[in-house]
């Protein structure tokens, strides 16, 4: 198929210049316009792409500092938790005061741990008082444990005071609910000590742990 | 130069190289059909004149005259041309051309007739062809407007629109290009992002759980209970001795004991409340008994522990 003859049609027709124009509108219209959509969508995807970018390097920058500070912030919650009581951490005051109240020279009569109970932890909260929030968003992915501890030894006023001069050392997330002496009535030089502890842990909750 | 002779009158061409330059034909109708030959003598200067003017383009002279139409007059203007004038003329009686005439390069003939025969077996074809012969078809092509200019100048915003729409198009190809590479960057630098965000994760998630710790750390506490033990065995005077100390989980505190001098009570008293751990010391009660050593005096002590600071404000704040 020549195409001369189709120009030559095209040049000699007199509605050439209506011709061009309507070329002219479709062309730009099939192609510059999805041209022009296609250029200004990679503009604005490599725009978002250079901020990205710059977050990306931003907080890649921030690694060692982060680095540091997660340490200082680990070491930190480190020594919390040990002053925690997980259920080892029971178990092995249960013996540490064993130990204490022999080293004092008293003689221990009984020492009794019952079962952990444990309550949904909220932002504002107190851990002597029950929990009367139900307020979802209050809520904090933590749960707080606690353990009663109760404890009685016999020995000399001066044997228990050493026995609880021991006990405070102990910096731990106890709290003493009762504290009670008295005179034994076998023996008018010795003492009764009754002690009862509560003692903490604050946990992942069962549901935000999952 | 062409000369018809017809009905109507007498028809003047001048034609070159094959192509018709001008159509004419004088006035003077069927007046004129008797005395061609003078017409044409008379026509001939002044037709050379116009050719020379408007025919710029062609060399050469009026050189040859050929001759057609009705018969009897033709042959009288030819003879009246060959005698008085000094130009060849001839007669061409179109009809008797054939179309099928070819000449071969044997053909010796006079070649002054070559070029008409031409023009008049070309003239056939296009009659054959169906409408009438049109002499200036072939004119027309030669004449014709070149096509370039006028396309270029109608192309031109269809052309600008395309090469608009390729610039664009290498631009979009650029800015993909480069987004590909800010992709591979971002990719590179992703595993490390990942850590980035573990760490914040797990900072937020200790900062948290510390937070928590801390504000229980504040809240509970355990009293230095051997220094209310040595505040309270201190501050005992000599007759008088403890049979309980307690301490419930509110903080408040019962001391009782028996003494055998009653001002030894007061003076118990007034020691406790000097005490840094106590607060709200009273004598609640005093109450006669029999000890193995003689007659006494039991007393019942209450008084308020200063607890931690935290623990303090807790309860100031529940009494409020």
């Amino acid at each position: 198929m020549k195409v001369e003859p189709i120009l030559r049609m095209w040049v000699d027709s007199p509605k050439r210049w209506w011709i061009a124009i309507i070329g002219t509108v479709l062309v730009a219209l099939i192609v510059l316009q999805p041209a022009v959509d296609d250029y200004t969508a990679q503009a604005a995807r490599r725009d978002e792409l250079t901020d990205s970018l710059r977050v990306a390097r931003q907080e890649v920058d921030t690694r060692e500092r982060l680095v540091v500070l997660a340490g200082e912030r680990q070491r930190e919650l480190s020594e919390y938790e040990q002053k925690a009581f997980s259920p080892d951490e029971v178990q092995r005051l249960r013996n540490q005061l064993v130990q204490l109240v022999r080293e004092s020279g008293c003689q221990m009569r009984h020492i009794r741990v019952v079962e952990p109970v444990s309550r949904p932890w909220m932002k504002e909260d107190h851990p002597l008082e029950a929990n009367k929030q139900t307020d979802p968003a209050a809520a904090t992915p933590f749960e707080l444990r606690t353990q009663q501890l109760s404890l009685s030894l016999t020995g000399s006023v001066a044997e228990i005071a050493q026995f609880l001069r021991k006990l405070s050392e102990n910096d731990r997330l106890m709290h003493a609910t009762s504290f009670q002496l008295q005179r034994s009535s076998t023996d008018g030089k010795t003492a009764i000590l009754q002690l009862e502890l509560v003692l903490f842990d604050l946990a992942k909750a069962a549901q935000a742990a999952t | 130069m062409l000369v018809e002779i017809d009905e109507s009158g007498v028809g003047l061409g001048i034609s070159h190289a094959g192509r018709l330059l001008l159509d004419y034909r004088p006035g003077g109708g069927q007046r004129v059909q008797h005395d061609a030959a003078q017409l044409v003598s008379r026509q001939l200067t002044r037709l050379r004149r116009f050719c020379e003017r408007q025919f710029t383009f062609v060399r050469g002279d009026i050189a040859q005259v050929f001759l057609c139409g009705e018969s009897s007059e033709v042959q009288a203007a030819c003879r009246s041309l060959q005698q008085g004038s000094q130009i060849a003329a001839d007669v061409l009686d179109p009809r008797q051309v054939k179309s099928d005439w070819e000449f071969d390069s044997s053909y010796d003939g006079d070649p002054r007739y070559l070029g008409a025969l031409g023009a008049a077996l070309y003239a056939q074809s296009e009659a054959a062809s169906g409408d009438a012969p049109d002499l200036m078809n072939e004119l027309r092509k030669q004449v014709r407007l070149p096509i370039r200019p006028m396309l270029t100048r109608l192309a031109a915003p269809l052309a600008a629109v395309v090469a608009l729409a390729i610039l664009v198009g290498a631009a979009s190809a650029w800015q993909r290009m480069q987004c590909s590479m800010l992709d591979s960057q971002l990719a590179s630098l992703e595993p490390e992002q990942d850590a980035v965000r573990m760490m914040q994760l797990e900072m937020t998630d200790a900062e948290q759980k510390l937070t928590h710790l801390k504000k229980i750390a504040g809240a509970v506490s355990t009293p230095q209970w051997q220094d209310l033990l040595v505040s309270v065995g201190t501050s005992l005077p000599e007759d008088t001795w403890l049979d309980t100390l307690m301490v419930d989980r509110d903080g408040r505190v019962a001391i009782s004991g028996p003494s055998h001098n009653e001002d030894s009570i007061y003076e118990f008293v007034s020691r406790l409340k000097k005490a840094p751990m106590l607060r709200d010391v009273a004598l609640e009660s005093t109450q006669p008994i029999s000890t193995s050593s003689g007659s006494a005096t039991k007393f019942d002590v209450k008084a308020r522990l200063v607890l931690a600071r935290s623990e303090t404000q807790e309860e100031n704040k529940h009494e409020g």
